[in-house]
């Protein structure tokens, strides 16, 4: 279960665009293990889309996005890669599901044909075998009738049906790694839970690593066994799932659970905001990106730049300067009965 | 849920019949529908329908009134007019017909490259610019005098000046497509480039294609009639609407039939084709209601 197939070593992602260059992503380094699902978390606007759409290299290098570091995937760099190589990789070894599923399937194709074209385009099968795989991958990810569903058209499914044809398209060829960007933010509760317990369900029996990009931590506790936070353009702490939740480090993920409104305990009076927002890419503040925004930054913070340092704990590494003060601070509060943390 | 199967059918069915109708109650369209399903049907059948040969004179009935021998009179050389007007929707039709698909065809391919490669795009579309700003009959015509008279001439000239507002109209079209999330998500899958433009974005793009052909059609039609009564269209004993009104120029005080009949044959057409191109373009496309 240690066998590593994602490793990204310091991730830069830039756009060119009419006000100057834009780096969406800055230095992001991560691993995904076999099996293993990674959460990718951060408000609106820090960059993890673009890391996720960045491993496929889906941007368009000719013209306006460039990347910089290394994309480790089965020991090969994929930024190395040629274009015709890349296609290779992409739906093959490494799939993607996207936000929203209508707008993800094409309306003028019935949905089994839909499923058949990563197997058209990767396995080179002919079109009845590949439509009898379409029908069992229907099947797998839980639609009834598959062979009727198979002809029907996007606009007929509901949300979560939708949504389950897009997991089949990209399990066609049983790839090692599966980016899931917000796959539940579009559908209602239930329907959510339905499709976390899908993926994660594929992920066991195919163990496959999959990256779980989303905003809704309720999720990522549930469903994620690492956790990386980012913070416009740079993770800013990475670790376990328990360790994040129960000990967030960083000013940031600490400001994002305090944010979950809770079922149990005593009701807050008000509900945690982190104060301000996202700045854009090209007002990026200088020393501590998040120092604007955060309760406890000083003069240093605004000036002096920091990298990812270990906490102590194996594999919990976070971007703060003051994080040992910090974990103090809290701990003297929690002691003395205030309200903090989960 | 009893049959799934049963309740998609009739609801397709009833979808179907929704279409239908919707297209049954544009007044103007049916209309159009029906004036250009008439001249296809006159065209297929003339051979049929034609008291006379196209080319078969009769020199003692040269420049007869309309009577019931002859519906619409006869020319100079004693042929019957009815007969040529019938041949002349041959002419028309094909000619509309060939140059409207290969309009289309060359279009399409051309708007989904430069949609996709922006090289390509810079110098197709300044090309196209520069034929536009010629007008396109002047165009036609040049191309006529330096390929010389012939049907087959005619299509390519005419195909040649109104491929580049084609290939503008599905440019843009691909353009709005190419930035759907289903096109992202295909190449997500692995799909190469051409792929996805002929397999995934050509579907898309079809309908405003489709009403811009039933205009080109049109066009084609009242262009060839133009090139030929300037005499660099169709050659002269080939009976086309264009021909009957160059040969019936010369004597129109002594015989009106000559003129008006081939001229409102062709008014009617293009009519009817525009009317339909319109119902077409009403039904097809969602974004004009």
């Amino acid at each position: 279960m240690s066998e590593k197939i994602l490793e990204i070593e310091n991730l830069s992602t830039s756009f060119q665009t009419e006000r100057g260059i834009m780096k969406a992503v800055d230095g992001v380094s991560f691993q995904v293990k076999k099996g293993e699902v990674l959460g990718l978390v951060g408000e609106s606007g820090c960059g993890k889309s673009v890391t996720s759409q960045s491993i496929l290299r889906l941007y368009d290098e000719k013209y306006t996005a460039r990347y910089e570091g290394k994309i480790l995937f089965d020991g090969r760099d994929l930024l190395a890669l040629s274009e015709k190589e890349m296609r290779k990789i992409r739906g093959h070894e490494i799939s993607m599901i996207f936000q929203d599923a209508l707008s993800s399937l094409n309306p003028v194709f019935t949905i089994g044909n839909q499923i058949m074209e990563p197997l058209l385009i990767h396995q080179k099968l002919s079109k009845e075998e590949a439509k009898k795989q379409a029908t069992e991958l229907l099947r797998l990810v839980g639609i009834p009738m598959p062979e009727k569903r198979a002809e029907q058209y996007p606009h007929e499914l509901s949300g979560g049906m939708r949504q389950r044809v897009m997991i089949a398209v990209a399990l066609a060829c049983r790839p090692k790694l599966l980016i899931a960007d917000e796959p539940t933010t579009a559908l209602d509760v239930t329907v959510q839970a339905q499709i976390m317990d899908l993926i994660l369900s594929l992920n066991k029996k195919f163990s496959m690593g999959v990256i779980l990009i989303t905003h809704d931590l309720s999720v990522v506790a549930e469903t994620c066994s690492r956790v990386a936070v980012m913070y416009l353009g740079q993770i800013v702490e990475e670790g376990n799932v328990c360790e994040i939740f129960d000990s967030p480090s960083h000013p940031y993920t600490r400001g994002l659970i305090q944010s979950i409104p809770r079922m149990t305990g005593e009701r807050a009076r008000r509900l945690y905001m982190i104060p301000g927002t996202v700045p854009l890419l090209n007002q990026i503040p200088s020393g501590c990106r998040f120092a604007p925004r955060c309760p406890y930054a000083l003069e240093r913070c605004r000036k002096q730049t920091q990298e990812l340092l270990e906490t102590g704990t194996k594999g919990h590494r976070v971007r703060c300067m003051r994080f040992t003060e910090l974990e103090a601070f809290h701990r003297e509060k929690q002691a003395d009965g205030e309200e903090c943390g989960i | 849920m009893t049959d799934l199967y049963a309740i998609r059918k009739t609801l397709l069915k009833e979808q179907r019949r929704l279409l239908v109708r919707k297209f049954f109650k544009n007044r103007l369209a049916v209309t159009g529908g029906t004036i250009t399903f008439v001249m296809l049907f006159l065209a297929l059948l003339a051979p049929v329908l034609a008291p006379q040969g196209p080319l078969e004179m009769i020199v003692t009935d040269r420049l007869l009134a309309p009577s019931a021998a002859h519906p619409f009179g006869t020319d100079t050389f004693g042929r019957d007019v009815f007969t040529r007007i019938l041949y002349g929707a041959r002419v028309s039709m094909t000619i509309g017909f060939f140059v409207g698909l290969i309009t289309m065809a060359a279009g399409m391919l051309l708007g989904l490259l430069a949609s996709y490669f922006r090289l390509l795009d810079e110098i197709l579309m300044r090309i196209c610019d520069g034929l536009n700003a010629i007008p396109s009959t002047l165009l036609a015509i040049a191309f006529m005098s330096a390929l010389g008279g012939s049907t087959t001439n005619v299509i390519v000239s005419l195909s040649i000046v109104s491929i580049p507002r084609m290939a503008r109209i599905a440019r843009s079209a691909a353009v709005v497509v190419k930035g759907q999330t289903y096109i992202e998500a295909v190449s997500a899958a692995g799909a190469g480039p051409f792929r996805i433009l002929f397999r995934h974005m050509a579907p898309n793009i079809l309908s405003p294609v489709i009403v811009q052909a039933s205009y080109v059609f049109a066009n084609a039609i009242i262009t060839e009639a133009a090139l030929s009564f300037l005499g660099v269209g169709v050659p002269i004993p080939q009976p086309s609407w264009g021909n009957i009104l160059y040969e019936g120029k010369d004597v129109i005080y002594n015989a009106w039939w000559l003129i008006v009949y081939p001229a409102a044959f062709t008014a009617l057409t293009v009519f009817g084709l525009n009317l339909f191109g319109d119902g077409l373009r009403d039904l097809l496309d969602p974004h004009t209601s």
